[in-house]
């Protein structure tokens, strides 16, 4: 098939389908354009649709491929549909943090984290299909276990789960913050002078980043 | 939420108007103070903090309102630590503990402020249905367990409605009655699921006759679902009710 109708065709599909569409099921649709093809002409869809200003992008999201309006768009599409906007408590957002990390993940385990109960939070969350029951855990209580849906990721733009935004960017600020507090700490680069001098904390550069290129060759020098 | 009022503009404002910071919970309530206070969740046994903590506590009592239990036994593991930290100790064995309370205290917050950090980021991310949009169009499913949508009560009781209808023309006109325990039905439903894995709504009630054992079904069927021990779903929307059995991890 010709390239320009393979995406012709593959807009229409995003179009209609509205929900994230995988490739497979794009694929499925045509008998001999092979996967790659398609995935091909997804990719060069949705470079040229984001640097094109058409008013559409085409985004990664949940395992698959969707249409939607630019951010950009937001304010005049809102009053377009005048469509009340998801309203996401904090409480909410916590509760659907922890499962998006923990996942799957107990009730009781969740409140521990929280340090409240949870169980209200949780009713909503299942009720906006956000997370499901994924089953119960082999322990006492056989207590159930929740996972987060498809419809989390669609409704963070998330591709998959592996592009929540990383937990352990905080566990180095964390670091950064302990190492601030007990000084120098091994396997973290430092000027040579101080190694000898603990009382000194370390200088106004992050000691979690990598020292700058600078102060690699002022070492080799010394 | 940073910018919550302090409890004590309360004083400024006596009996005019309330207005109360919410805090979720003793670790959302102890970050805050922190904050206010420039420490760092590490420095959470200072002795400043407590004392807010408590005031807190005291200024809820104060208002009649419920202090929530998990407040009171975080008041308890600060206190604790502190008691320690004050009292001359000579067992060991005790100061190793108000360590451990203090470590788990920290390592707690930390981690509280973790995923609230997570969830601030998530939040801001583009929202569908808020700062992008999409159409709303319908597909059939990938395949059976693709994508499944949960049933309401609202739906089931739709469809309990149903069936009702339809038994209704089946009762004979003679009156009886006949008292059917819910109890009875629960293991005649979980049979039904173990035997055919899923089943429809609709086949559940097939060959009932009269709508005593109906109603009693029906009842049965909520409250396996109250127990979560079944669930109740659509594989397309507003398509049949199917019922399954939630089997352990």
């Amino acid at each position: 098939m010709e390239e320009e109708r393979l995406k012709s065709i593959l807009a229409s599909l995003l179009f209609a389908a509205g929900e994230p569409v995988s490739i497979a099921r794009l694929a499925a649709v045509f008998d001999e354009v092979p996967r790659a093809t398609v995935q091909k002409a997804l990719a060069e869809m949705a470079s040229l649709y984001a640097t094109e200003n058409r008013g559409i992008v085409i985004d990664e999201v949940a395992g698959g491929y969707q249409m939607r309006t630019p951010k950009e768009h937001a304010s005049y599409v809102r009053k377009l549909l005048a469509a009340r906007p998801p309203r996401l408590s904090r409480p909410l957002m916590e509760t659907v943090a922890i499962i998006a990390y923990r996942q799957p993940i107990t009730r009781p385990e969740i409140e521990q984290l929280r340090g409240v109960d949870t169980g209200g939070v949780l009713e909503t969350l299942l009720e906006k299909r956000l997370i499901k029951i994924a089953g119960r855990k082999e322990a006492p209580g056989r207590p159930m276990v929740y996972e987060t849906t498809g419809e989390f990721l669609e409704l963070f733009g998330l591709k998959d789960l592996e592009s929540l935004p990383d937990l352990s960017e905080f566990r180095e600020i964390e670091r950064a913050v302990e190492q601030a507090n007990t000084g120098p700490v091994e396997g973290i680069e430092t000027h040579p002078e101080d190694s000898g001098a603990d009382a000194q904390p370390p200088s106004d550069e992050p000691p979690a980043e990598t020292a700058p290129e600078t102060s690699d060759d002022d070492k080799t020098s010394n | 939420m940073s910018d919550d009022p302090s409890p004590r503009r309360l004083d400024a404002d006596a009996g005019v108007r309330f207005r109360l910071p919410i805090y979720e919970g003793p670790l959302d309530l102890l970050l805050h103070l922190l904050k206010r206070a420039e420490l760092d969740p590490h420095e959470v046994t200072a002795s400043v903090i407590t004392e807010q903590y408590l005031a807190w506590l005291e200024l809820l009592d104060q208002l009649n309102l419920d202090v929530a239990g998990e407040y009171l036994v975080m008041a308890a593991t600060l206190l604790l630590i502190k008691s320690f930290a004050m009292l001359p100790h000579p067992e060991l064995a005790d100061t190793e503990e108000a360590e451990e309370l203090k470590r788990d205290l920290v390592e707690r917050l930390l981690e509280y402020q973790r995923y609230r950090e997570a969830a601030e980021k998530l939040s801001e991310r583009a929202l569908l249905g808020r700062d992008v949009f999409t159409t709303p169009g319908e597909t059939a499913p990938e395949d059976a367990n693709a994508k499944q949508y949960t049933v309401s009560i609202f739906d089931l009781v739709e469809a309990i409605g149903a069936v009702l209808k339809r038994v209704a023309d089946k009762t004979p006109r003679a009156i009886e009655l006949r008292d059917i325990p819910v109890a009875e039905c629960i293991p005649r439903i979980l049979r039904a699921l173990e035997g055919a894995g899923r089943i429809q709504f609709a086949a559940l009630f097939e060959d009932a006759r009269d709508r005593s054992l109906v109603i009693a079904t029906f009842m049965a069927l909520l409250e396996l679902i109250r127990r979560r021990e079944v669930r109740a779903f659509q594989e397309v929307r507003f398509g049949p009710i199917l019922l399954e059995s939630i089997a352990a991890v």
